[in-house]
């Protein structure tokens, strides 16, 4: 039953035991049945292949089986004993590991512990992270896959292909029995996915099970042992791919014989419509030349990265070229935007659909009006009516198949029908030229050919196409004229006789010169596993590229930012020091030294908050309610101990910011809103519990205030304090499972929950800490200024607060930060505070020197940023 | 799929649907406690239904109220602007000061001042338009930025010595009705506002932006246009706030509209606006304001103290957040 009669003995590798089976699985999503009996078994040492086309439920089914959904029946058994996958976690701690489409990484941090968060390995009584050794554990790891990278680049430089190998390389350290790839090889090169495979086969070797999801026939049948076909949902049937055939696996998937491709018959082609002459863009794309006239399909192939995608980007303006000239009907386009190319009848279907192509949350109507909004309008003013009816008109003409009507939100259509609100809505421009960058990806065969007679239908229609596609039964199918592109330059043209597989794979993959040599008839049945060329190359191997003097520099101010914030730091005193020579005096230092504690202590917790993507706007108030409680508490009992006081204050920070934990993470609210809402909350909360009446230096006992004035070493408790408190942030945010954590969530969120790491509980307790040295600085304060005034006292203290965690280096996206840059930040801020009364300048210049300075943080921050982001796509494009 | 030959005919609208999931259901949530709020602040004073009173109070939130609804927009288009209540003080000083210092005629700086608002909001939308800054971080540059030059400009000093024609506006009325004349310039502003934001183009790109930024640049739509635009729009309406309130005052300080923002930000929120952009109505955004207004009223009538005020304010904000949240959350965890 599980596998079909005659192949069950056949089967290499029994009689081992299965190592997962999967029996009965259903599973609904409201009243939609998606998954209906589902059987799998899966075997040690074989690669799985799961087919079917789009809707099939193959996701599902990936999801069910990495514990991310629950199946509402159905039972599995993993080596034998029954097992509830209820969670990425449990899945995981099975042997279970999922590799998504799109890897879910941690751009910010090193390969090591994109490898290892969550269960870095620790040392020491402190169980400090041991950093040497996840850097060897790691690098032995990607060694024995045959993967040279060195563990502690940024993951967010390395190539697609390479962060894949280092999910690999996760999988196998968490001991995975089970590996499932989820269309690894959509977005590799021929020579990547060969690297991939070779990886493949080396676990297999190793007798680790895994399900491979893929719409490439050729790889099916390359890498796989057995396949899996489902249908509507349903199990259909598993094969030995060595018994079947794509056709059967075909006939199978779509339930009918498979339709064949639609052919386009060419027309006769009318005038030049787009011309293009030298288009360049460093790093992408050099001297492309290429004209499409009015009928003509031309098919733009290559290998993904060959920069075609680039090309039509630049071509319709999205992106700028640096030279070149693009004409459309003969009209001159430089400088322009996608706006001006619309106007000109330029329209561009793009490569990501559900990113670029659709707004998915907006309704169906919505979008196919989107660019001829103006045509539907009357002095600005949308007539909804005709809008709708253009849209239903539109839809109906290119047999737009919605669940409901135009009203239903696109992101709700299936790939087919999400194509076909595109096309709708570019057809609708009437366009000359219409680009068209990967029209049927990810597109079930029957969508597909309506696409394709489409496709046919607007070119007999007189329109130019151009059409990007990496599927070469399609661009034969489909193409008057094959253009082919590698490694940024045109690399060949054929006309449609010419066109074969074998001419454009050379063209795609062989330098010139090369050409023909190393063809062979397999290539043309493999269609896009390129020929072998003469260096293997891992990823790594290639990934030393030449780095620039420019990006070099760009590398080492981002790396030695808090060496910048010190420089300026220098500067400013010097400058001040010159005006007025009392700025270097000693007392001057220890003013200078009492104003910063009260601040760094508070960012300190800030900076937790930020760096894991949120923030706090209640920390003045949470700072004034326990300075004001804690003096009250004083006025009541002047007996009290100092101790019992600091601890009075850290308990009530942390509760007050455990409500707002409790908001963000229980709650679901954004961490603006419930900051926002209880910094109110918390201020008028001072004021219900002191009354609105002050307390003043009397109430306070001079134990308290002695903690500004001194210690026994002779620097006032409070800088201890701040600097006991920065040390150990330093060591939690730098060497706990806890810090990195943080780390990891303000990377990218969705990896960490797919990681299993505990967000909630991590960002809760980040909001309790934070909420912790707020109220322990608010004591502190009541001890610094002698007095706490419900209307005043950290009343906009956030302000600065949030100032010296950015201009420390904290980025406000998530990801990046650290102590030791927000300690800088504070003593920056401090300093400047007190220049400006040492130079006698008003004190009303601190708040406008506050906002220059966070504006120019922040610039700085993004231009160095968005340097090193060209730099890694340029690296990546390298390969 | 013969059925589907004519698979968009029009739908009809489902009447069983339940209230959780009503496109309005924030708007409404919002209604209903405006009602409550009026049933309470009724039972406890007999002032509160005083018709003339109720009036007259607006006049203390219209500023916000003016600000709230280009806040609606740039939060719809998916960004904040934490600088208007800086921007306001900023205008207000500075035109002020041409006004009463320079001699410049009353009215003409008036305009300077619009100017020089919508100045502000541009600098805004121009960062983070064409710089790709987060606008969380360019407008709390900003925030303090442009306080922070009134607060060099002015010092801790009033700008006093308006003229007659511009003082007091809060005190004129629509004709012979109660009707304060800064509550009729914010309704035709209402509805102004909510006119562009669901009937126009401008409106559905800005919801088109707030949805998805990338996909409405590769359909066309000139996005680093509109967000300069609407932060310019901010700058504007901030700016005409700031006008109105010194003409409430009558005079212009560094200090005017503190915290403004945050009130502005509530009403937006409580309104039913999406922080994270792509949905939102200036009804909503509307009705959270009187809601804000009358509770505001109601407390003060009631003898509580405006500082106590702010935990109910805020509790209302959290309130009308967290409810929704844990009802989609009990629905998905039925399913």
């Amino acid at each position: 039953m599980l596998v079909t009669e005659n192949s069950s003995s056949d089967l290499r590798r029994d009689p081992a035991p299965a190592l997962l089976t999967a029996r009965g699985l259903c599973k609904s999503f409201g009243a939609t049945p998606v998954l209906a009996g589902i059987e799998l078994e899966l075997f040690p040492g074989e690669v799985h292949v799961l087919m079917g086309e789009n809707g099939a439920g193959k996701s599902t089914l990936l999801k069910i089986l990495s514990g991310i959904h629950a199946p509402d029946s159905g039972e599995i058994e993993v080596n034998g004993k029954p097992i509830v996958l209820s969670s990425p976690l449990v899945a995981q701690g099975a042997g279970i590991a999922l590799l998504p489409q799109e890897p879910s990484i941690f751009p910010d941090l090193s390969v090591a512990e994109n490898i290892f968060m969550g269960r870095q390995p620790l040392e020491g009584p402190t169980r400090a992270v041991a950093w040497r050794t996840m850097q060897t554990e790691a690098r032995q790891l990607l060694d024995s896959l045959g993967v040279s990278l060195d563990p502690r680049e940024k993951m967010g430089a390395l190539s697609l292909a390479a962060q894949g190998m280092v999910e690999m390389a996760r999988a196998l350290s968490l001991n995975a029995q089970i590996l499932i790839l989820d269309e690894p090889t959509a977005a590799l090169s021929p020579e990547e996915t060969r690297d991939l495979f070779r990886v493949v086969s080396e676990l297999r070797e190793r007798g680790v099970a895994i399900v491979f999801v893929s719409h490439r026939m050729n790889e099916v049948f390359e890498i796989g042992d057995r396949i899996t076909v489902l249908r509507d949902g349903r199990f259909i049937s598993t094969m030995l791919a060595e018994q079947t055939t794509s056709d059967e696996v075909i006939r199978l998937m779509v339930g009918r014989e498979a339709s064949a491709l639609y052919q386009h018959e060419s027309g006769t082609p009318g005038e030049v419509v787009l011309q293009v002459r030298d288009l360049s863009r460093a790093g992408f794309f050099h001297d492309v030349s290429l004209q499409v006239r009015a009928g003509e399909i031309v098919g733009l192939a290559g290998l993904v990265g060959a920069g075609r995608t680039e090309v039509c980007e630049a071509i319709f303006g999205v992106t700028r070229a640096d030279g070149g000239e693009i004409r459309v009907n003969g009209d001159t386009l430089s400088n322009h935007s996608p706006q001006d190319s619309v106007k000109r009848g330029l329209a561009y279907v793009p490569e990501d659909r559900n990113h670029h192509g659709l707004i998915q949350a907006a309704p169906i109507s919505h979008n196919i009006t989107l660019p001829v909004l103006r045509e539907m309008a009357k002095l600005g003013v949308i007539d909804r009516k005709r809008e709708r009816e253009t849209a239903t008109e539109m839809g109906d003409k290119l047999k737009l198949r919605a669940a409901r009507d135009v009203d239903q939100a696109a992101g709700e259509l299936s790939g087919g029908n999400a194509q076909k609100v595109v096309l709708a809505k570019w057809l609708l421009t009437q366009p000359r030229v219409l680009i068209l960058d990967e029209p049927t990806r990810g597109i079930d065969i029957g969508a597909k050919v309506e696409v394709h007679r489409l496709i046919g239908e607007l070119a007999h229609n007189d329109m130019g196409i151009l059409m990007v596609s990496s599927d070469l039964p399609e661009v034969l199918a489909m193409s008057d004229r094959v253009l082919v592109m590698r490694e940024g330059k045109l690399a060949g043209e054929f006309t449609r006789e010419e066109a074969s597989p074998e001419k454009i794979m050379a063209a795609a993959t062989l330098h010139a010169g090369e050409q023909g040599s190393v063809i062979s008839p397999e290539v043309s049945q493999s269609v896009y596993a390129a020929p072998a060329p003469k260096k293997a190359k891992t990823p790594a191997a290639s990934a030393a590229p030449q780095i620039s003097t420019s990006a070099r520099l760009l590398e080492t101010m981002a790396r030695f930012r808090e060496t910048g914030i010190l420089a300026v730091l220098l500067v400013l005193i010097a400058v001040v020091a010159l005006r007025s020579p009392q700025f270097l005096t000693v007392s001057n230092g220890r003013s200078i030294m009492l104003d910063i504690p009260l601040l760094l202590v508070s960012a300190m917790g800030m900076t937790t908050l930020i760096l894991s993507r949120n923030i706090d706007l209640s920390i003045g108030s949470t700072y004034g309610l326990c300075a004001i409680v804690v003096g009250m508490a004083f006025k009541a009992n002047p007996a009290m101990p100092i101790g019992a006081a600091l601890l009075m204050g850290v308990v009530l920070g942390a509760l007050l910011g455990s409500v707002n934990g409790a908001l963000v993470t229980w709650g679901r609210v954004p961490a603006i809103i419930a900051t926002l809402g209880t910094m109110s909350v918390y201020r008028g909360l001072i004021f219900i519990v002191s009354g609105g009446r002050a307390i003043e230096a009397s109430d306070l006992p001079p134990g308290l205030i002695a903690l500004s004035q001194g210690s026994p070493i002779g620097i006032p408790w409070i800088v201890i304090f701040a600097l006991i408190v920065a040390v150990a942030m330093h060591f939690l945010l730098r060497s706990t499972r806890y810090g990195r954590a943080l780390f990891a969530i303000g990377s990218n969120p969705s990896a960490a929950r797919v990681r299993g790491l505990p967000i909630d509980r991590t960002i809760f307790g980040a909001f309790a800490l934070t909420g912790a040295l707020a109220g322990l600085a608010g004591v502190m304060a009541a001890s610094r200024y002698g007095f706490v005034y419900p209307a005043t006292t950290g009343s906009g203290f956030e302000l600065g607060v949030i100032a010296a965690t950015i201009i420390g280096g904290t980025n406000i996206l998530g990801g990046t930060g650290s102590a030791f840059g927000t300690v800088l930040g504070c003593v920056l801020l401090g300093t400047i505070q007190n220049a400006l009364v040492v130079s006698r300048l008003s004190a009303f210049w601190q708040l406008a020197i506050y906002g220059a300075i966070i504006l120019f943080a922040v610039a700085f921050d993004a231009i160095i940023r968005r340097g090193l982001d060209r730099i890694a796509l340029q690296r990546k494009r390298a390969r | 799929m013969n059925s589907s030959s004519a698979p968009l005919a029009p739908a009809k609208v489902s009447r069983g649907a339940r209230f959780s999931e009503h496109p309005l259901q924030r708007e409404i949530v919002a209604l209903l406690l405006l009602g409550v709020a009026f049933v309470v602040g009724a039972l406890l004073s007999k002032q509160f239904l005083d018709v003339a009173y109720q009036f007259d109070s607006t006049s203390l939130w219209i500023e916000t109220g003016f600000i709230a609804l280009t806040l609606t927009f740039i939060i719809v288009s998916g960004q904040i602007d934490l600088s208007v209540a800086s921007t306001l003080a900023l205008v207000a000083g500075v035109t002020g000061i041409l006004g009463t210092r320079f001699g410049l005629p009353f009215g003409v700086a008036c305009v300077c001042g619009l100017a020089l608002g919508a100045l502000l909001g541009a600098f805004n939308g121009v960062l983070v338009a064409y710089t790709k800054l987060p606008s969380l971080s360019v407008t709390l540059g900003t925030f303090a930025l442009y306080r922070g030059l009134a607060q060099v400009l002015f010092g801790d000093q009033s700008v006093t010595g308006f003229p007659d024609w511009f003082v007091g506006i809060d005190t004129r009325h629509l004709g012979p009705t109660p009707i304060p004349l800064p509550l009729v310039l914010f309704a035709v502003a209402a509805l102004g506002a909510g006119f562009v934001l669901h009937r126009t183009i401008l409106g559905r790109w800005t919801v088109s932006i707030g949805l998805n930024e990338a996909a409405s640049r590769y359909s066309g739509i000139p996005v680093q246009r509109i967000q300069v635009l609407l932060f310019t729009m901010s700058g504007l309406m901030a700016a005409f706030a700031g006008l109105m309130m010194s003409s409430r005052l009558g005079v212009a300080r560094y200090d005017m509209g503190m915290g403004l923002e945050l009130d502005a930000i509530t009403a937006v929120v409580l309104g039913g606006t999406s922080i994270f952009g792509g949905r939102g109505t200036i009804f909503g955004t509307v009705i959270a304001m009187f809601l804000i207004g009358v509770l505001r009223t109601g407390m003060g009538l009631a003898n509580i103290k405006v500082e106590n005020q702010l935990v109910v304010i805020g509790g209302l904000l959290l309130f009308s957040v967290v409810v929704p949240n844990l009802m989609a959350r009990g629905r998905s965890s039925r399913i």
